[in-house]
């Protein structure tokens, strides 16, 4: 898994979790880059796909922080979405046929 | 205990700056002598009218008795032996603080009277009294400054005790926890009650006087605002919202970690603490209770109130074994 997903994987859950909770500011890309010993452009990439997730917002000057909004229950969901397609790879099935899954249970 | 017993030498320079605001009253005396009331004036009323006066001599006399004591303290810490460099760099910042201040009263003072007939007609100070507080603390901020870096502590090699928790980390996987502390509630009281002092100040004497009560509100609810961070370079305590000023203490001069406790009658307070005894600082950001432990060399060690200092503690306790075995 490529590091920014792996960095991301870990915000979610925590959020999932309840470790981390609506309001929390996360650090600052170059403050979390320095402590995890990664690129700086890795961890924006992470935040970026969490806030395209509808997890965190980005503002500049104020950093990153998780969604005042329904953050946990997103990031639960999100989470699940993985966890389905994995099942779905496992099986040999393409995306839509993991659509077509979930539409006959829904 | 780092001991620094040579290189007094290096502290001269702290001294001599303690030593320049107040060197510099007699020479602004004589140079404005034929310019100045006598007596100058050294009390308004709340009207804002002058109550008490004070000669020119026996004012800068004052001044330099008080700057005087603080330059002879701040010789005799550059002198004796066996102190810690940071007690000598402290009480020689407080020894500046206290000599720039004095000098700032004489020369605010002065220069407020500067070309008034008599003491009476001098208006009570306003931005003046901001001005020299900020003064004073500039001044022990470049005192400090003039101290230079602090000798580097020991370093520890040993692994830390096996019987201390681990996070079970896979080799090559990066782990990092950082965390803002909750500001506590009573700190809101307590900036409340500073701003409603400093309204009434406005309001009764002078929006000036208010001024320094609203900036300690400030820097009071900056210093609670502390980001706490263990990483492979060690433990940082980031303070306000950028991060700065930091605390850092790196990986290699921690033994190790485990969850304590901390009472917060001990420590006085909320913030970041030094222990009675010199030997401990405490991050105190939650109520009395648990809170993670490292001990670190030259016999130190720094206390944090963390969210989950089981955690936190097995984190720094597996960066030292990679670090040391490595």
């Amino acid at each position: 898994m490529p590091l920014a997903d792996q960095i991301a994987s870990q915000v979610r859950g925590a959020v999932a979790a309840g470790r981390l909770v609506p309001g929390d500011r996360l650090p600052a890309a170059r403050e979390l880059a320095e402590a995890l010993e990664v690129n700086m452009h890795t961890i924006l990439r992470a935040y970026a796909q969490l806030r395209d997730e509808g997890l965190i917002e980005l503002r500049r000057g104020r950093g990153a922080t998780v969604r005042r909004d329904e953050a946990a229950d997103r990031a639960r969901l999100v989470d699940a979405v993985h966890t389905l397609l994995d099942a779905g790879r496992r099986l040999g099935l393409d995306i839509d046929e993991v659509v077509e899954e979930v539409r006959r249970l829904a | 205990m780092t001991i620094d017993n040579g290189g007094r030498a290096r502290w001269l320079p702290g001294v001599a700056l303690t030593a320049l605001p107040a060197l510099l009253v007699p020479l602004i005396e004589r140079a404005w002598v034929d310019r100045l009331p006598d007596p100058l004036p050294i009390h308004w009323n709340i009207a804002g009218h002058v109550d008490r006066t004070a000669s020119v001599a026996g004012m800068t006399t004052t001044t330099l008795v008080i700057a005087g004591l603080a330059v002879l303290v701040a010789l005799v810490v550059a002198l004796v032996p066996a102190l810690s460099w940071r007690v000598r760099r402290v009480v020689i910042t407080v020894a500046a603080v206290h000599s720039a201040g004095a000098a700032g009263i004489w020369m605010m003072t002065a220069g407020m009277s500067l070309d008034a007939a008599t003491a009476e007609d001098v208006t009570n100070p306003g931005w003046q009294v901001t001005a020299l507080l900020l003064g004073a603390a500039a001044w022990g901020v470049v005192v400090a400054l003039s101290c230079g870096r602090a000798p580097a502590r020991s370093g520890v090699t040993d692994p830390p005790p096996a019987g201390l928790a681990r996070l079970d980390l896979a080799p090559g996987q990066r782990a990092a926890w950082t965390e803002i502390a909750p500001i506590p509630r009573i700190a809101f009281w307590v900036l409340a009650a500073l701003l409603g002092i400093a309204a009434v100040l406005a309001v009764a004497v002078n929006a000036w006087v208010a001024v320094p009560l609203v900036l300690v509100a400030g820097i009071v609810m900056v210093a609670l605002q502390a980001r706490f961070t263990v990483d492979g370079r060690g433990v940082t305590i980031g303070f306000g919202p950028w991060g700065w000023p930091r605390v850092r203490v790196p990986l290699r001069e921690i033994v190790s970690a485990a969850p304590g406790s901390v009472q917060i009658a001990q420590w006085g307070g909320w913030g970041y603490r030094v222990s009675l005894d010199g030997h401990g600082r405490g991050l105190i950001l939650r109520s009395s209770g648990p809170a993670v432990r490292l001990e670190l060399s030259d016999d130190r060690y720094l206390l944090a109130t963390v969210r989950d200092p089981e955690t936190v503690a097995a984190l720094v306790n597996s960066l030292l074994d990679t670090a040391r075995t490595s």
